[in-house]
């Protein structure tokens, strides 16, 4: 599948920084510009990493969530227990895996409170720290793309 | 766009200067400040007979942002310092309904200067940096000694009185509702960590909200204006010492081994008389950062709903940070 899709990436950053922003002249436009470019660099590296880490988290957050277990109130414990029991579908799946993770930390968001209500009793808590730590230093994507490095002008043949 | 702009700008100053044909030139979007559109222009004009000019700077809300604040609040709130010791931008016009621009917009004079947020650690020689960093830490102290009932500032601004971490706590936790686009439960963390350990607030000050060296103006080495008062309002002083004292933010307010936060806090305690107690500091620092974390999730949400042109991501790194100051 040529240009795959990290190709296209880079080619649709290269276009827009040779060909698109020299035309550029308005200062705002340009900067805004740059940041698009580095953006398309930052997704070109990142984008075929997400499902490895989207099926990491999944796995992580639901042994946080099964280790809270008994400390949680009655409804959200059966919420999770639901949860973890409908197994996964295709993990090729990138919108059903989204969907799933968005679940879990929903339910690991909920479950914050008696977590941290029992630090001392569980060790629930000691792992939802590790998760969160391992989560930062795993994340695909940095908060803000910074525009490349401006080449120098080109020189003519 | 520009052109638009131009029109609508030269339009609302031939009301406000009484001269129709007054003219709009040099007019250009800066892209300085992630929270507002800012457009600086020279204008030229006649009264009493005479040809007048001046620089000016127009500050109209954004569709989308990192930040939600209210223009009639900021323009109140410079009117009332602008007889006081603390220097700040002179307002001119206020667009609260957004009818001149097509969203609320502020006109202030552009003042000279530059913003130079790397000032404590750009090329300047340490002795000046160090001495800047004076300036910036007595110019904090100023804005937390004033008094602020004399100001008038008690009829713009509520006093949120001995709660006021409570009420700095409910408002972050009430824009993190309304802007997180998905769960985020190292934020709930956070807030209930904020919650279980909040320090009550012994005197009420004006605070800034943002204060670095990025938003004030420099003439060489002098700090001459303190802008972006967006943010302010009334609270614990110890809200913007927690800022300055931020770890995150240290390439900004710190010079390796010559300014740290404890001579911040040292010198501004000497200036403005007040003690600063190390654990309500450390809660402001983690405030700081729970601040720091929601403006991200504002611009990544501004961004899906097509209403801010830069991407941003979670913010894991701060949450590795909060994870650590709530774990010490």
């Amino acid at each position: 599948m040529r240009p795959s899709v990290t190709e296209q990436l880079e080619g649709l950053a290269r276009i827009l920084a040779e060909v698109i922003a020299p035309e550029v002249e308005a200062p705002y436009a340009a900067e805004m510009l740059g940041g698009v470019i580095g953006s398309l660099d930052s997704l070109k590296t990142a984008w075929a990493t997400v499902p490895a880490f989207l099926l990491w988290d999944i796995a992580s957050t639901e042994a946080v969530l099964a280790a809270a277990l008994p400390v949680l109130a009655e409804d959200l414990f059966a919420e999770i227990s639901a949860l973890v029991a409908d197994a996964a579908g295709d993990t090729l799946d990138w919108s059903a895996l989204e969907i799933r993770q968005v679940r879990l930390r929903e339910l690991l968001a909920r479950a914050v409170p008696a977590i941290l209500e029992h630090r001392e009793d569980s060790n629930a808590y000691a792992l939802m720290v590790e998760l969160f730590r391992d989560r930062a230093e795993r994340f695909p994507f940095s908060m803000s793309a910074r525009p490349p490095a401006k080449k120098p002008a080109p020189t003519e043949k | 766009m520009n052109e638009d702009i131009a029109e609508r700008l030269r339009s609302w100053l031939a009301e406000e200067l009484d001269d129709p044909a007054v003219r709009i030139e040099g007019m250009r979007r800066t892209s300085v400040g992630y929270s507002r559109e800012n457009w600086v222009f020279d204008a030229c004009w006649k009264a009493d007979g005479q040809d007048r000019m001046g620089a000016f700077i127009a500050r109209r809300d954004p569709t989308g942002s990192v930040l939600d604040t209210d223009r009639r609040v900021e323009f109140a709130v410079l009117l009332a310092l602008s007889n006081s010791h603390v220097p700040v931008p002179k307002v001119r016009w206020l667009d609260a309904q957004g009818t001149r621009l097509g969203r609320p917009s502020i006109i202030m004079d552009l003042a000279d200067g530059v913003c130079d947020y790397l000032a404590l650690n750009g090329k300047r020689p340490a002795g000046r940096r160090l001495a800047i960093a004076h300036q910036l830490c007595d110019r904090l102290a100023d804005i937390h000694g004033l008094d602020w009932r004399a100001q008038g500032l008690g009829a713009v601004l509520d006093d949120p009185g001995p709660r006021a971490p409570i009420v700095a706590l409910d408002h972050w936790q009430s824009e993190l509702r309304r802007v997180q686009l998905e769960p985020e439960p190292e934020l709930e963390l956070v807030l209930a960590w904020l919650r279980g350990h909040a320090p009550a607030n012994p005197v009420t000050t004006l605070v800034h909200g943002d204060f670095k060296p990025g938003n004030v103006l420099m003439q060489g080495d002098d700090v001459t204006l303190v802008l972006d008062w967006e943010t302010a309002h009334l609270g614990d002083p110890l809200e913007d010492i927690g800022w300055v004292t931020n770890p995150l933010r240290a390439g900004e307010h710190r010079i390796a081994g010559l300014w740290e936060p404890a001579q911040y806090i040292e010198r501004w305690c000497r200036r403005t008389g007040f003690t600063a107690d190390a654990t309500a500091i450390h809660w402001w620092n983690v405030l700081a950062n729970l601040k720091q974390a929601i403006t991200v999730l504002t611009g990544a949400r501004s961004f899906v709903d097509g209403r801010f042109d830069r991407v941003l991501h979670s913010p894991v790194v701060i949450y590795r940070l909060l994870l650590q100051l709530i774990e010490s």
